[in-house]
């Protein structure tokens, strides 16, 4: 980049590189539970929902909801107890931004869960931890217990009458227990089947009880929101739009990456004024030697891919739905010019196919015809039609079954077969036959 | 020519598009609820003696199609539970059980705790022994083991070599893995060897994307794998 890099913000991260950030000893002194013992000591929990609500704080685990008002539907004087679920299954293709969290800054993540149970007065964190993440488990326990040890964690933290257990819950290896209501199953000891909503989990969610969901890294941000003010965190991003009343902006900061094809795969830490093409031509280092850049998923494996002209977007939710795509988990995956993307599709569908828990005929047949189709058109034996076919298909199944993996599995595909008709096309010209055959 | 592998979803009669299914293959990882049917005649994920299977032609696989099934459904004999929790894992069980409101609640993490101290898979006998334990049918029980892919149905190796196949560690090269992994240990995803030393399984996205291509040895991540880092450590796992 002629201009220079766009500057990292390193609020969330700021512990990355910090050896033995993990142990409290180290974590401490870097102003670990400050956020908490503030909160507690000098604010009500609604002053620091308050708080969030003023930081315009969006969801960052792909849906973008804001985490503030997300947290005033929460049912109260119900006389059940309050439950809040930190969602670490973190299962998205291409994101691994939760995993950094948890293994370099676990007290973060615990004093953000503690700061939030809070807000929302509830007397216990899970926090649904992927079951293929064994250290970020491991890292997590030996957090809480210290933290525990330290009068922190559990009864009357700090010497107030504030009370919170947090419990580590792994997952087993499920895609959809992302989903907040297929988690809420899982973490009832059943199969990851997401419920249909309403009721949503803020009236009734795990064991029946008023339950708020957020990912990892939204949570992490209440800290420094408690310790700085909402305002000061609206004032980093990009802020709403003036012209749109009901417009949130990308306001803090947002950890993303960049995997694939890419010759600098990382994670770093920007306000999302940075545009995909700094990040994956600027931090992700650009094309491996001698190729060329064909086509990004800006967030995970579930928005549609943008060519190498549409990197110009800033990395902000509205943004990138302008452009037809969308922020997802901000973390890119990059395919370069020697990646067929009929084959990238047989991945994608499979993986799908692969994830859907069955419970809606669109969504569990779907996916398997996408792949069956894109797996014979990468074979050649593609058929005249079979792209209306696909077409069809993707009607057939977005926007009709109980959760949006259904939705998930279409976009990027058919994102691929309109931007890149040309190559199903050339597969399924008709090779010449002998004569006779 | 040869009719293709796949007809198009048809307007009528059974909307599944078929795939020849060649009996030696493992079962596809398809939809979450394989369930008993999965089981069924396996002979415990162990490849047969006659080494890797060969490709079913299309006109074999129609005649397997219509073939009747050759072996006859196994009379059902419920499974022994064993005991559970075994003393070593009482405290842990019990400790578990106590931090949800409801028992059932603690059935994956005490499930992790039972394969691991069961020979790494979870056998009928162990599932109705955690069935009883925590109050819940066996059938519960089982619907959770075949729903989660960390739970294995069938005996596995000393080393379960589980490779990502997922988009950003196919884009660098995980495909040449798998290939690496069947050249050295003559196993397919899905199989065991007989003397149980390896399993070799595709898994989707472990979250080291940023690492790719990437591979898990039992918990043990193993990241940017090139095929001759892969035969290297496989030499050492013995
Ligand atoms: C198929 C599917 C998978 C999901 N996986 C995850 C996930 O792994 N981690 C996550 O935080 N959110 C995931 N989500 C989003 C959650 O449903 C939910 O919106 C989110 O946890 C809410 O937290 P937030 O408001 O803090 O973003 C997934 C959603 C869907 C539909
Ligand atoms: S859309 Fe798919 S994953 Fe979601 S509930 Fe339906 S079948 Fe399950
Ligand atoms: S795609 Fe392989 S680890 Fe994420």
């Amino acid at each position: 980049m002629a201009t220079g890099l766009y500057p990292q913000t390193k609020v969330l991260s700021k512990n990355f590189d910090v050896p033995n950030a993990h142990t409290l000893a180290v974590a401490r002194p870097r102003g670990a539970y400050q956020s908490l013992e503030k909160a507690l000591r000098t604010m009500t929990p609604a002053q620091v929902t308050e708080e969030v609500k003023k930081s315009r704080l969006r969801g960052r685990g792909g849906a973008g909801f804001p985490t503030g008002m997300k947290w005033s539907f929460v049912a109260k004087n119900t006389g059940k107890p309050t439950y809040l679920v930190m969602n670490a299954d973190e299962s998205e293709p291409g994101a691994f931004k939760d995993r950094y969290l948890m293994e370099r800054d676990p007290h973060l993540v615990v004093e953000g869960a503690l700061v939030s149970a809070y807000a929302i007065e509830a007397s216990a964190v899970f926090i649904y931890v992927r079951g293929e993440y064994p250290n970020s488990i491991r890292r997590l326990e030996g957090a809480i217990a210290e933290a525990r040890a330290a009068g922190l964690v559990g009864k009357d933290i700090l010497g107030t009458k504030f009370s919170c257990e947090v419990w580590v819950h792994p997952g087993a290896g499920a895609y959809i227990c992302g989903e907040e209501t297929g988690l809420l199953e899982s973490l009832e000891g059943k199969r990851g089947h997401p419920r249909i909503k309403p009721p949503f989990p803020a009236v009734e969610g795990v064991f029946r009880c008023p339950t708020i969901i957020n990912n990892v890294e939204t949570l992490s941000h209440v800290p420094w929101i408690v310790a700085h003010g909402g305002e000061a965190f609206a004032k980093q991003g990009i802020p709403p739009d003036p012209a749109n009343p009901r417009s949130n902006g990308s306001t803090g900061t947002k950890l993303m990456g960049v995997s694939g094809q890419v010759r600098n795969p990382g994670l770093w830490e920007f306000e999302p004024g940075i545009t995909l093409r700094e990040l994956v031509y600027g931090y992700g280092g650009g094309p491996l030697p001698g190729r060329k850049i064909k086509a990004v998923i800006p967030g995970g494996i579930s928005m549609p891919v943008l060519l190498d002209s549409e990197l110009d977007v800033k990395m902000g939710f509205d943004e990138l739905v302008k452009v037809g795509s969308g922020l997802g988990t901000g973390t890119a995956i990059v395919m370069d010019d020697t990646c067929d993307m009929v084959e990238a599709c047989v991945n994608i569908a499979h993986f799908f196919g692969h994830e859907s828990c069955g419970q809606c005929t669109p969504c569990r047949e779907g996916c398997h015809w996408m792949e069956k189709v894109f797996r014979r058109v990468a074979d050649g034996d593609g058929q005249p039609g079979d792209l209306d076919l696909l077409e069809s298909l993707f009607k057939g199944i977005e926007g009709r079954t109980i959760c949006f993996l259904a939705d998930a599995a279409v976009w990027p595909v058919r994102s691929i077969v309109r931007k890149f008709r040309g190559e199903f096309l050339a597969k399924m010209t008709p090779a010449p036959t002998p004569a006779g055959a | 020519m040869t009719p293709p592998a796949v007809s198009p979803p048809p307007t009528g009669g059974d909307p599944r598009p078929r795939e020849p299914r060649d009996a030696n293959q493992p079962p596809a990882r398809g939809t979450r609820g394989g369930g008993y049917a999965e089981a069924a005649g396996a002979p415990a994920g162990v490849a047969p003696a006659s080494g890797p299977a060969k490709a079913a032609t299309a006109a074999g696989a129609a005649a397997a199609a219509t073939a009747p099934r050759k072996t006859p459904a196994p009379a059902v004999v419920p499974p022994t539970p064993v005991p559970f929790p075994p003393d070593d894992l009482k405290a842990a069980c019990e400790a578990l059980i106590a931090r949800y409101p409801q028992r059932a609640a603690a059935l994956i993490p005490i499930l992790h705790l039972a394969q691991k101290r069961f020979d790494g898979w979870i056998s009928p006998e162990v599932e109705a022994g955690v069935a009883q334990y925590l109050g819940v049918s066996d059938q519960h029980v089982r619907g959770v083991v075949t729903f989660y892919t960390m739970f294995n149905t069938k005996p596995v190796g000393r080393h379960h070599v589980q490779v990502c196949r997922t988009l950003s560690c196919w884009l660098r090269g995980a495909g040449e893995l798998t290939r690496c992994l069947e050249r050295k240990t003559g196993l397919r995803p899905g199989q065991t060897d007989e003397a149980r030393r390896f399993t070799v399984s595709e898994v989707e996205c472990l979250g080291l994307c940023e690492v790719a291509p990437a591979l898990f040895v039992n918990e043990d991540a193993h990241v940017n794998v090139t095929p001759e880092g892969l035969e290297k450590l496989l030499d050492g796992l013995k």
